[in-house]
């Protein structure tokens, strides 16, 4: 199989990449058209919804466990996003009052 | 990596299908936005569903979401044959983890307090790195649950399950905060240089600004540790005015989402009709939800119609 593909060159790798994804993302389109409906018949309640099969205290334990990890992945988020801002802050303005005199010299760059 | 004077010198950092994934990946998420953020907040962007009708709205969104998947499988299946045909390398593949960043990132939050200098960032610095693995996070998270809304969901004519109303509370919320990401993103990285940084759409970024930002990455392409790096003074009041407005926007963005997080089970008959998580407040809180996601519509629009011009302006030079 390695072998097969050893030679392709960029253009065929995204050639069959594309033909790949296609037939993938095809297939796995018409494979949900194939599924039974999913929904269950609930009944309203103060608490919340009440599903026939599964008892609200397991559903809301799923829901916790999903809102913690939705929790997690926001802050995550926001962190990387504060570190950023504030590397490109100290960048722009304290890098520039402590960098060093530029030198004169320019590298030689190859192609 | 050609050069031809210092002012001119630049690298090559992004190939054509970075290019070309990038646009897709970027245009599909951006379509999605702008259509999804109608039909979970059809109260403060009713206008969009006005123009254009719900269930063209409903149609696109989805083909956009089918073009999500597709470039997601593409760029995963370029991927993997570029490992088996030898053309790429695991080492060669710059925006994976390593253990080195680890080490990376201490050393940025060092330089953030003043104890040290700045690393010598590779191709991408490990909080960018982080980012693009967010967004692969991101990508399949919004696929797999927005196949399950529409496969499992919404063309189902019985009443969703808890299950599927957990799974739509996802959805929104991943897509929330995703677009609160992109929207950094957007910030750090493309509105650079006036009208926009070229570097997505060229491929090349310049010696200088390269050596300001990955020094490590320009040394290593230039062969030599003298890099001439960009010299630009910046006004400290308004750079660091913009960063703490940037940090405000982003905590009271990030407070608003952890908030409708923290509240009870997702409630409400079906889902498209007009309950949580689009049952927004009133009054003067909801008087800024109706500016801010209007103006992230906005935002979203000119970000589409800068990809165009970008992949426009990359053709006309490339003939």
């Amino acid at each position: 199989m390695s072998e097969r593909i050893d030679g392709l060159t960029r253009r065929w790798r995204a050639v069959v990449s594309i033909v790949v994804a296609g037939v993938a993302t095809g297939g796995l389109l018409w494979w949900l058209h194939t599924l039974p409906p999913s929904a269950i018949p609930w009944t309203y309640a103060s608490a919340g919804h009440v599903t026939r099969s599964i008892p609200y205290d397991t559903v809301n334990d799923v829901w916790l466990l999903v809102r913690a990890g939705l929790g997690l992945y926001i802050s995550g988020v926001f962190v990387i996003i504060a570190l950023q801002l504030l590397g490109t802050w100290r960048r722009l303005l304290v890098s520039t009052e402590e960098a060093p005199a530029p030198s004169e010299s320019v590298g030689e760059v190859s192609d | 990596m050609a050069t031809a004077t210092r002012s001119e010198a630049v690298l090559q950092r992004f190939g054509d299908v970075q290019v070309y994934v990038h646009a897709a990946l970027a245009t599909s998420i951006l379509v999605l936005w702008l259509t999804g953020l109608p039909l979970t907040f059809n109260e403060v962007l009713g206008w969009l569903v006005v123009l254009f009708g719900h269930g063209t709205i409903v149609i696109v969104h989805v083909a956009a979401g089918v073009l999500l998947i597709l470039t997601g499988l593409f760029y995963l299946v370029y991927a993997v044959l570029g490992l088996l045909s030898g053309t790429t390398s695991l080492r060669g593949m710059a925006s994976l983890p390593r253990l080195r960043d680890a080490r990376e990132g201490i050393d940025h939050v060092k330089y953030l307090i003043g104890l040290a200098g700045e690393p010598d960032y590779g191709k991408y610095t490990v909080l960018q790195k982080a980012e693009i693995w967010i967004i692969a996070f991101e990508t399949v998270v919004m696929s797999v649950t927005g196949l399950g809304l529409w496969y499992l969901g919404v063309l189902n004519t019985q009443s969703p399950n808890l299950t599927m109303l957990i799974v739509r509370d996802v959805h929104a919320i991943v897509a929330v905060t995703m677009l609160m990401g992109v929207v950094f993103h957007l910030f750090m990285t493309h509105v650079k240089e006036f009208p926009m940084d070229q570097s997505i759409f060229d491929g090349t970024v310049g010696v200088g600004r390269a050596c300001q930002e990955w020094a490590g990455w320009a040394e290593r392409e230039v062969g030599t540790s003298d890099v001439p790096c960009e010299e630009t003074t910046h006004s400290t009041i308004l750079t660091t005015g913009m960063v703490v407005t940037m940090l405000l926007f982003g905590i009271i963005w990030t407070g608003v989402i952890l908030q409708y997080v923290l509240a009870p089970l997702p409630t409400g008959p079906s889902l498209l009709s007009n309950v949580a998580p689009n049952a927004l407040p009133g009054g003067l809180l909801g008087g800024i939800y109706l500016v801010g996601l209007n103006l992230a519509a906005i935002v979203i629009v000119l970000s589409i119609v800068a990809i165009g011009y970008g992949l426009l302006r990359r053709w006309r030079i490339s003939t």
